[in-house]
């Protein structure tokens, strides 16, 4: 197998993400803004972003019309909190074309586990009582099965052709480090056809050997490595950089209406040149 | 000195994190109940996130969002996954605690939409793991911050979540039980004004059995710091109750 090739994220998206492909957007919380801001600088489109909890970043990438369909559990911006308002006008206009998958965040969490078993559904707690259930807010992404042991509710496999996740630190060989909770990192990069790995920091894999309880991503599920300090801004990194409460209440402001959101992504993605261009730009990391 | 109703529920609901408990804990609201039980019992009870943390300290900065790591920094006992905390654990915790801005009497919260769900008057953020929450929870609390009751109704247009246990909904108008029988149980302070205590009626909310409690200075200044800081990060809840009450 090899160790994994490090890259840069420009790379990694121009080699892995083709359009009409399906991409997992890492991780629940701490959102990967290099790797969604470089799939609108390279023009991708028809994608299926499956996000566990959509955030600022999906509004993005909804508002600069990147994707054909979305998986996801919520959508808004945390600080404040406030709407996520290209979602909003997206999905007032009746969806702009957009298929939205709407599951609840245990759901898409159960469907990533089927696809890391390899297996075509995975049977789950029925959400009697809520539109998940009542109202099929998933879109056909759950419904009932029968067997020899009872009925249950079960959800699709959700198999990514590719998953961006983020960690703190990566050795060459690929095993990732996290300080933080894994919310759905692991079983994502397990239910992942490939895995592109975003860390803050490169490490020697002595590192591995002696913090083993932190070796939240082995290098075996891993493709490619890419180290991006400030991968995350706005989004904090935990011990590195705290969550930019100013960038984002400036955002929700400028979103608030497409031709302040279209001058925003002018300025902090269209005229950004890549990553390191928006880390002195925006003085993270 | 902020709303002092804002205060008295942000105390009370401060409460509902007893010593040695393990408690599920949403965004918003239940975010600042917890930062004010940690202002006055330290690290006696343990508080998991959906992002599969448990946080067993208080925490280095006021969290933005229960996703804001960086905030957790150094608070962690343990670190696990998503399924963990909405999937596996339920069950085990003492108290699931949730934001409910838009609720009935019977304990359903609608996060998702105002209007039909294919194309909504107003689209909400949804309902993150809350579903999955509420579902296998033994104990729902649930936190409404708004002082009108405007939003309590008796039947949500949605359901993101809803529970089977018992529920009670903690309001700066009371606290109340939620399901076939909705009533108050708890004024806080004092009764609330005509207004609210007629809308409360029409939604069918019993409110002849109702105490009053009171809320002690140390509590209300623990509701007042963690809403002076909450402003500082972002909180429009903290900053519109500090400029009705004026900052301290």
């Amino acid at each position: 197998m090899g160790r994994p090739p490090q890259m840069t994220v420009a790379e990694s998206v121009a080699e892995h993400v083709g359009n009409g492909a399906t991409v997992h957007m890492g991780n629940f919380g701490a959102q990967l803004f290099a790797v969604g801001h470089e799939l609108i600088r390279q023009g991708r489109s028809s994608l299926h972003a499956i996000v566990a909890s959509g955030g600022i970043l999906l509004d993005q990438l909804l508002g600069a019309g990147v994707l054909a369909a979305a998986t996801f559990s919520h959508c808004w911006s945390p600080i404040g909190p406030a709407p996520a308002s290209c979602f909003r006008r997206v999905v007032e206009s009746g969806g702009g074309g957009v298929t939205f998958h709407e599951l609840s965040l245990g759901t898409l969490t159960a469907g990533l586990t089927a696809a890391a078993w390899g297996i075509p559904f995975m049977p789950m707690r029925e959400l009697h009582g809520t539109g998940y259930a009542d109202e099929d807010w998933t879109g056909g992404a759950t419904g009932t099965a029968s067997s020899p042991f009872g009925k249950a509710a079960v959800v699709r496999a959700l198999t990514a052709d590719i998953a961006f996740l983020h960690v703190d630190a990566v050795t060459s060989a690929g095993d990732g480090l996290m300080r933080t909770p894994r919310s759905e990192a692991v079983v994502a990069a397990q239910a992942a056809a490939k895995v592109v790995v975003v860390a803050e920091e490169l490490v020697d894999d002595e590192v591995a050997l002696s913090e083993p309880t932190a070796v939240a991503l082995p290098g075996l599920l891993v493709d490619a490595i890419v180290i991006a300090p400030g991968a995350l801004h706005p989004d904090g990194a935990a011990g590195r950089y705290d969550r930019d409460v100013g960038f984002y209440e400036n955002y929700a402001a400028a979103a608030r209406t497409e031709v302040g959101f279209e001058l925003w992504l002018d300025r902090w993605v269209r005229a950004v040149s890549d990553h390191e261009h928006y880390r002195e730009l925006s003085g993270v990391g | 000195m902020s709303d002092v109703a804002v205060l008295r529920f942000l105390a009370r609901a401060a409460r509902v994190f007893g010593d040695d408990d393990w408690i599920f804990t949403g965004f918003h609201w239940p975010v600042l109940a917890m930062a004010t039980a940690r202002r006055l019992r330290g690290s006696s009870f343990r508080v998991i996130f959906e992002a599969g943390g448990i946080l067993a300290a208080p925490d280095r900065l006021l969290p933005t969002s229960t996703t804001d790591y960086a905030a957790h920094d150094g608070s962690c006992s343990w670190l696990g996954s998503t399924a963990d905390a909405l999937l596996a654990f339920p069950r085990r915790y003492d108290r699931v605690v949730l934001d409910a801005g838009n609720v009935d009497v019977r304990g359903a919260v609608n996060s998702t939409a105002v209007g039909p769900f294919e194309r909504p008057t107003v689209r909400l953020a949804g309902g993150g793991g809350a579903a999955d929450a509420a579902a296998g929870a033994r104990d729902l609390v649930l936190l409404h911050g708004r002082t009108d009751a405007d939003r309590l109704v008796r039947r949500v247009e949605h359901v993101t979540a809803v529970g089977d246990a018992p529920c009670r909904l903690i309001a700066p108008w009371g606290v109340y039980r939620l399901g076939d029988l909705p009533a108050v149980e708890e004024w806080l302070g004092e009764p609330p004004v005509r207004r609210v205590r007629e809308r409360l009626e029409d939604v069918g909310v019993d409110l002849s059995g109702a105490g009053c409690t009171d809320l002690d200075a140390e509590e209300l200044d623990a509701a007042q710091q963690v809403l002076i800081e909450a402003a500082d990060r972002g909180y429009a809840v903290a900053r519109a109750a500090m400029a009705i009450g004026g900052r301290a």
